[in-house]
C-alpha cells in the first residue's frame, strides 16, 4: 500500500517537475535537462555556498527570501549561546506535510528544506550584525540530511562545512552587558546527535504544539499552522484545537508550564522514549511532563556528581537539585544540555530555581 | 532588585541586633537545645572547615568545656524536619580560627550531626553556614544520652537497607588538589603522586617517603581540551617523563613532558571527538605508547605515537558502531595469548547497536576483531564502565560490568571459562538494588588476595574468595585509586578535591610490582604480572585509565592475606619478554626491568656487598659488587632527599655527566629495602 502510494508520488512529482520546468521561464536550460529536477536539484545536494540555492532575493545578509519559502517561529527556542535565529521553510510546490499529533513532527514531504540563521547583534567591536551560520535540514527519499553554510567575514556568502569549528566572539546584550564566548558551529557528527530518534536523523521544531501562534507575516498576522495550510505545506486535517506549549519568557504562565515548554525544546531531544538518554529517567517532552516524576521530582540522580545533590529536582532546595546544578555549571562534563550551550543561560536557570525552590512536596 | 532588598535586609537584621552576627558576637550557649536564627552574620576572612568555604552568611555561638568531653552536635532533631543546615566547630582566636569538625547531612535528611572531643577550659564556635539555605532551625549541643527529640542518623531507614561498613577510609584534606582525578606516580621515585590539572597547570603532589606531600606545577599552554571527561598518564614520546592525554568534549589533547619534567608541550586532534575513557596502550606492539579514546557518537578513534611527539590520528578499526555509544574502555588480555585485547562498554537510549558492549580480540598484526558476540559479552547493558580482574583467582580475566541504568538490566558478574563469559550474577550475592553509577573500578582493598569492586562511591564488592561477595556501606567519592602513604593499602582520592581517603585496613600483606619497560613501553602498560603465593596464583594486567573518567596508579598491587612469602612473580611484557623472580619477601616494592629470563632474586643482591668508587669521582661512578644489578635502577638522591636521577646500571657503571658537584647518596631501590652508600661528586 505505502509503495504504491510512494510510486505514484514519485510520478506526479516527475510530471509535476517537468511541467514546471517547462512554465519557469526562470530555469537556465541545462537545468531541465535531467527529468526528475524541480526548483533545487537535489541530487547535486548540499551545494558549495549558499548563495547557490537561491533562498534569498537582494543583499543575502538580509535574509529576504524568496516567495516560495515561509518564514517560522517556534513558541519556545532552544537555547543556542544568545544565538538569534532566522527560520524558513520550503517544499515542493506539489507536495504537502501532514498532520501526525500534537506532540510529534510533521510528516513532512521528500525534498522539505528547513532553512535556519544563526546570527549576533551588536557584535564587537563595531556593535554590528553578524550572521555565523545557515543550517539545512533536506528530506530525500524518507532521510533528512544536514548541511551548514559558515558566512564569511564581510557577510557576502556562507560557504558549505560539515567539520565543525569554534568561533571566538564578544556581543553587547539587551541589558546592555558585554558576552564573550566561543561558539561552536556543529559537525555534522554533533547535528546528528540532537537532531535523532534512535538512528534517524529528523528536525525538532516543527511539531504543532511549537508552531501554534501568531507570525506576522509580510501580508499580515496570522497563525502559523493555518499559514502553512493557506500557503499549501501543510494538509488542512488539523484537528480543532492543539495541545500548545507555554512560551517560557510569558511572566503570565504559570511557572510550571514555562518549565516544561523551556525542558520540552532544550532537553527531550536527548531526554524522552528511544532517544539518546532515554536510559535515564526523566522524560522532558510537553507531553509527557505532566508527572511530575518525569520532571525528575525526588528522582535519586542515577550519574552522581556530587552527593549533595539528592534529587534531580530537590523539592523546595534547587542547590541540592541536579537538574539546577547541571543548567547552571559550564563544565564540559557536567553542563546540560551537552551541547549547544557554552554559556549559562542566567534567564532559565533562575527561572527553574525560583520553581523548585517553591516545591512544597515532602520527598521521604 | 536584588541590591535594594539586600540593604532591606540589613537595616532590619541591625534593628533586631542579635548577637550572634560575629566571631565576636557569638552567643554563648550552654549544654541543651538552641535556635538559630535566620543566618544573617559575616565571615571576616575565608575559612575552611571539613573541606569546604564556610559560606557568606553564618551565625555564631560558642561554648567552653568545663572538662574533657565528647561532645555531640546535631540539627537532626525531629522538630527541625528537614533543616538544610551545614555546621561547623572552630577553635582559636577570632583572628585565627581553625577548624574542629564539620558535617553537612550527617543527621537525618538535610540536618547536620557530629561528635567531637572537646578538652576542658577549651572555647570552641558552633558556626551554621549558607552553603544551602540561611533558614533558622534548632540544634543541641551536649552529652548523647541527654538529646531531646534526636533523629538518629544510625537509625535511618530502620537499617534494612544500608549494609554494615566492613571496610573503612578516612578522610585527610590535603590543599592544592583541586580536581583529583588523576594518581600516578610523575617523578619516577615509584611513590603515587597526585595530579590536579586547571586550565595551563598541572599541580602535582607529589608524595614523600616521610607521608607528606611537596606540591609542584607542570605548566603549559592553556590546552585546547580539559580533562572534562578522562584523564589518563603514560610515557608517549619515551622520554622517561609521564605525559597525560586529556578526553574533552570536543576533541584529545595530548600534553606531552619535557625532558626536565617541568612543562608541556600539546599535540591536539583537529578533527571532533566527544571523549568518554581514554587509555594510553601500545596498539601496534612498536614498543611505544599510543592513545586511544571512546567516542560518544561516532567511531573511536587512537593516536599513534611515533615516539618523538608525532602522533597519527587514525578512526576506526577499534570500535566502529556508526554513532558511538563507547563510553569505558579497558584493556587488558582476556584469552591470555599475551596480546592485549579492549572491552568497551556502551550505552545509549533505544533499542539501537550502539549500546551492545563490544570486545575487541587484538589479532596480533596490528588488527582487531570485536568477538562480543562469540563470548557472551554482547550486552545491550547501559554501562559507562565495567571492572576486569581475576575475582575467582583462576588464572583469567573476569568481569563486572556496572550498571549505569537498570533500563536494560542491573550490573552483572561474567566469569571468564575458557574464554567464554557466563553470567553467574545471581550465584556472587551482588544484589541487583545496588545502586547504579559510573564509576567502576576493581582491586584488592584489603589485601585478603581477592579483588574487590568499588561500585561509584557507595557501596563496595568485598570478595569472599568464592566468587560470592559481600556489600560493604563505604560511601567514599571514588576517584583515582593509588598508595599514598605507601603502606601497601589503597588509597582514593576524591575526584572533587580536597580530599584523600586513607585506607583504614591493616593485617594483611602486599606486594606492589612497577614493571619497567624496556623493549616494550618504558610504563610497562599491557603486561601481565603473575604472582604465585600459598594463596594461589593472581594476576594484575598494568592498565593506564580503567573505570569511567580518572587515571589510577600503573602498580600492580598485590594483597597476600598472610602469606610471607612470593614464591614467583613473573612478568609477561608486551614485546614477549618473560621476566622472573623466586622467592620474594611480601610488604615491598619490586621495580623489576624487562630482562628475559630469571632474574637474581632481590634478597640475594641484597646479601651482596653495595659500594661504589672512586669517591670522590667526576665523570662517573662504578658499582661494585659481584652481582647482577642490571635488573634494578640506581638512584642518586641529593642531601636533602630528592632524587635526582634514577638509572639503570650498565656495565657495573653509571655516567654522572648530568648532576652538579656535591654530596649525593647512591642507592639502590630494590625490594622496597634501600642499600646506599654516600660519595661525593667534584
Amino acid at each position: 500500500m505505502n509503495r504504491i502510494r510512494l510510486v505514484l508520488a514519485t510520478v506526479l512529482v516527475v510530471i509535476f517537475t517537468l511541467t514546471k520546468c517547462k512554465r519557469d521561464d526562470d530555469m537556465l536550460p541545462e537545468d531541465c535537462i535531467t527529468p526528475v529536477e524541480g526548483k533545487f536539484n537535489f541530487n547535486q545536494f548540499p551545494l558549495p555556498n549558499l548563495s547557490d540555492y537561491g533562498f534569498f532575493i537582494g543583499d543575502m545578509k538580509e535574509q529576504n527570501v524568496t516567495d516560495d519559502i515561509l518564514p517560522y517561529d517556534v513558541i519556545t527556542p532552544l537555547f543556542s549561546d544568545y544565538a538569534h535565529k532566522k527560520r524558513f521553510i520550503w517544499m515542493p510546490e506539489d507536495a504537502k506535510a501532514t498532520y501526525n499529533v500534537d506532540s510529534e513532527l510533521l510528516d513532512m514531504p521528500d525534498e522539505t528544506i528547513i532553512i535556519k540563521t544563526f546570527y549576533y547583534e551588536n557584535v564587537q567591536p563595531i556593535n554590528e550584525t553578524q550572521l555565523i551560520e545557515t543550517r539545512l535540514l533536506y528530506k530525500l527519499n524518507g532521510e533528512w540530511k544536514f548541511a551548514d553554510y559558515i558566512w564569511n567575514d564581510d557577510q557576502e556568502e556562507a560557504v558549505f562545512d560539515l567539520n565543525g569549528q569554534n568561533r571566538d566572539l564578544e556581543f553587547i546584550n539587551d541589558d546592555g552587558e558585554l558576552i564573550s564566548l566561543t561558539y561552536r558551529i556543529p559537525s555534522e557528527t554533533e547535528c546528528f546527535t540532537c537532531h535523532k530518534r534512535t538512528n534517524d536523523a529528523l528536525p525538532i521544531g516543527p511539531k504543532p504544539q511549537n508552531l501554534n501562534k501568531t507570525y506576522s507575516y509580510s501580508d499580515g498576522a496570522m497563525n502559523q499552522l493555518e499559514k502553512w495550510v493557506d500557503f499549501g505545506l501543510l494538509e488542512d486535517d488539523l484537528p480543532t484545537s492543539v495541545e500548545t506549549v507555554a512560551d517560557w519568557t510569558d511572566e503570565n504562565l504559570p511557572k510550571l508550564d514555562r518549565v516544561r515548554a523551556y525542558l520540552d525544546m532544550n532537553c527531550a531531544h536527548c531526554h524522552r522514549e528511544d532517544s539518546h538518554c532515554s536510559y535515564r529517567p526523566m522524560r522532558f517532552a510537553w507531553n509527557e511532563t505532566l508527572l511530575m516524576e518525569n520532571l525528575g521530582l525526588c528522582i535519586e540522580p542515577a550519574e552522581p556528581i556530587d552527593p549533595f545533590q539528592t534529587y534531580v529536582v530537590a523539592p523546595g532546595n534547587a542547590a541540592r537539585s541536579m537538574m539546577f546544578y547541571r543548567m547552571n555549571t559550564t563544565e564540559v562534563s557536567q553542563r546540560m544540555p551537552l551541547m549547544g550551550r557554552t554559556i549559562i543561560h542566567q534567564e532559565s536557570v533562575d527561572l527553574i530555581g525560583e520553581w523548585i525552590n517553591e516545591l512544597e512536596i515532602n520527598c521521604e | 532588585m536584588k541590591k535594594i532588598s539586600l540593604i532591606f535586609t540589613l537595616v532590619l537584621s541591625h534593628g533586631l541586633m542579635l548577637a550572634q552576627n560575629s566571631c565576636e558576637e557569638a552567643l554563648e550557649v550552654s549544654q541543651g537545645t538552641h535556635e538559630c536564627e535566620t543566618l544573617i552574620g559575616e565571615v571576616s576572612n575565608d575559612l575552611e572547615c571539613a573541606g569546604l568555604l564556610i559560606g557568606e552568611s553564618v551565625n555564631w555561638y560558642y561554648y567552653t568545656a568545663e572538662e574533657d568531653e565528647t561532645l555531640l552536635v546535631t540539627s537532626s532533631l525531629s522538630q527541625n524536619g528537614n533543616w538544610d543546615s551545614r555546621l561547623n566547630i572552630l577553635t582559636g582566636a577570632c583572628s585565627s580560627l581553625t577548624c574542629v569538625a564539620g558535617n553537612d547531612d550527617g543527621g537525618t535528611g538535610y540536618t547536620s550531626d557530629l561528635t567531637f572531643e572537646a578538652e576542658e577550659g577549651i572555647t570552641y564556635f558552633i558556626v551554621f553556614d549558607d552553603q544551602w539555605t540561611t533558614n533558622s532551625g534548632e540544634f543541641y549541643i551536649g552529652n548523647e544520652d541527654d538529646v531531646e527529640n534526636y533523629v538518629d542518623p544510625d537509625d535511618d531507614g530502620g537499617g534494612g537497607d544500608t549494609p554494615e561498613t566492613l571496610i573503612t577510609f578516612e578522610a585527610t584534606t590535603l590543599p592544592n588538589v583541586i580536581t583529583g582525578d588523576c594518581v600516578v606516580d610523575m617523578n619516577g621515585d615509584f611513590l603515587d603522586d597526585i595530579v590536579s590539572v586547571s586550565g595551563a597547570t598541572a599541580t602535582v603532589s607529589y608524595q614523600q617517603e616521610n607521608g607528606t606531600f611537596l606540591s609542584g606545577n607542570i605548566e603549559g599552554p592553556t590546552p585546547e581540551n580539559s580533562p572534562s571527561w578522562s584523564i589518563a598518564a603514560g610515557d608517549l614520546d619515551n622520554n622517561g617523563m609521564n605525559d597525560l592525554m586529556y578526553g574533552g568534549g570536543g576533541g584529545v589533547s595530548l600534553m606531552l613532558r619535557s625532558d626536565d619534567g617541568a612543562t608541556f608541550t600539546e599535540w591536539a586532534t583537529d578533527e571532533y571527538v566527544f571523549c568518554q575513557r581514554g587509555n594510553m596502550v601500545d596498539i601496534n606492539n612498536d614498543g611505544i605508547l599510543d592513545a586511544y579514546m571512546c567516542h560518544d557518537v561516532a567511531p573511536n578513534v587512537y593516536m599513534l605515537s611515533d615516539g618523538a611527539g608525532g602522533f597519527e590520528y587514525i578512526q576506526g578499526g577499534l570500535g566502529e558502531t556508526p554513532n558511538g555509544g563507547n563510553y569505558g574502555s579497558v584493556w587488558t588480555d582476556y584469552n591470555n595469548d599475551g596480546l592485549i585485547d579492549m572491552f568497551i562498554a556502551k550505552c545509549r537510549g533505544g533499542d539501537v547497536p550502539e549500546n551492545i558492549n563490544q570486545l575487541h580480540r587484538n589479532n596480533g598484526d596490528g588488527t582487531f576483531t570485536e568477538v562480543g558476540e562469540e563470548v557472551g559479552l554482547a550486552d545491550n547493558l547501559q554501562t559507562w564502565s565495567s571492572a576486569w580482574a581475576d575475582y575467582d583467582n583462576d588464572g583469567d580475566m573476569d568481569v563486572f560490568i556496572g550498571a549505569s541504568s537498570t533500563s536494560n538490566g542491573s550490573h552483572k558478574m561474567m566469569r571468564n571459562d575458557d574464554g567464554i563469559f557466563i553470567d553467574i550474577t545471581t550465584e556472587t550475592g551482588i544484589l541487583a538494588s545496588m545502586p547504579t553509577g559510573i564509576e567502576h573500578v576493581c582491586h584488592d582493598y584489603n589485601n585478603d588476595g581477592y579483588v574487590d569492586i568499588d561500585i561509584s562511591g557507595t557501596t563496595m564488592l568485598l570478595n569472599n574468595g568464592d566468587m560470592t561477595f559481600t556489600h560493604s556501606n563505604t560511601a567514599v567519592n571514588n576517584g583515582p585509586v593509588g598508595d599514598l602513604n605507601n603502606d601497601g593499602y589503597l588509597d582514593i582520592v576524591s575526584p572533587f578535591g580536597g580530599e584523600i581517603y586513607f585506607n583504614q585496613s591493616e593485617g594483611n600483606n602486599y606486594l606492589k610490582i612497577n614493571p619497567i619497560g624496556v623493549q616494550s613501553n618504558k610504563n610497562g602498560i599491557g603486561a601481565r604480572v603473575t604472582i604465585e603465593s600459598n594463596l594461589g596464583t593472581q594476576i594484575r594486567d598494568i592498565k593506564s585509565g580503567d573505570g569511567f573518567g580518572n587515571m589510577s596508579m600503573l602498580t600492580a598491587h598485590f594483597g597476600l592475606g598472610q602469606d610471607e612469602i612470593v614464591e614467583s612473580v613473573t612478568i609477561n611484557w608486551p614485546s614477549g619478554i618473560v621476566t622472573t623472580l623466586n622467592n620474594v619477601y611480601a610488604n615491598n616494592t619490586l621495580n623489576i626491568v624487562e630482562i628475559e629470563g630469571d632474574v637474581v632474586s632481590v634478597q640475594e643482591v641484597l646479601a651482596e656487598e653495595f659500594n661504589v668508587y672512586p669517591n670522590p669521582t667526576s665523570d662517573f661512578l662504578n658499582i661494585s659488587s659481584n652481582m647482577n644489578f642490571n635488573s634494578f635502577p640506581i638512584e642518586i638522591l641529593d642531601l636533602s632527599g630528592r632524587i635526582v636521577m634514577s638509572i639503570l646500571v650498565k656495565d657495573n657503571r653509571i655516567k654522572l655527566a648530568d648532576i652538579s658537584a656535591g654530596t649525593y647518596l647512591a642507592r639502590i631501590n630494590a625490594n622496597g629495602v634501600y642499600h646506599q652508600v654516600q660519595f661525593v661528586k667534584e
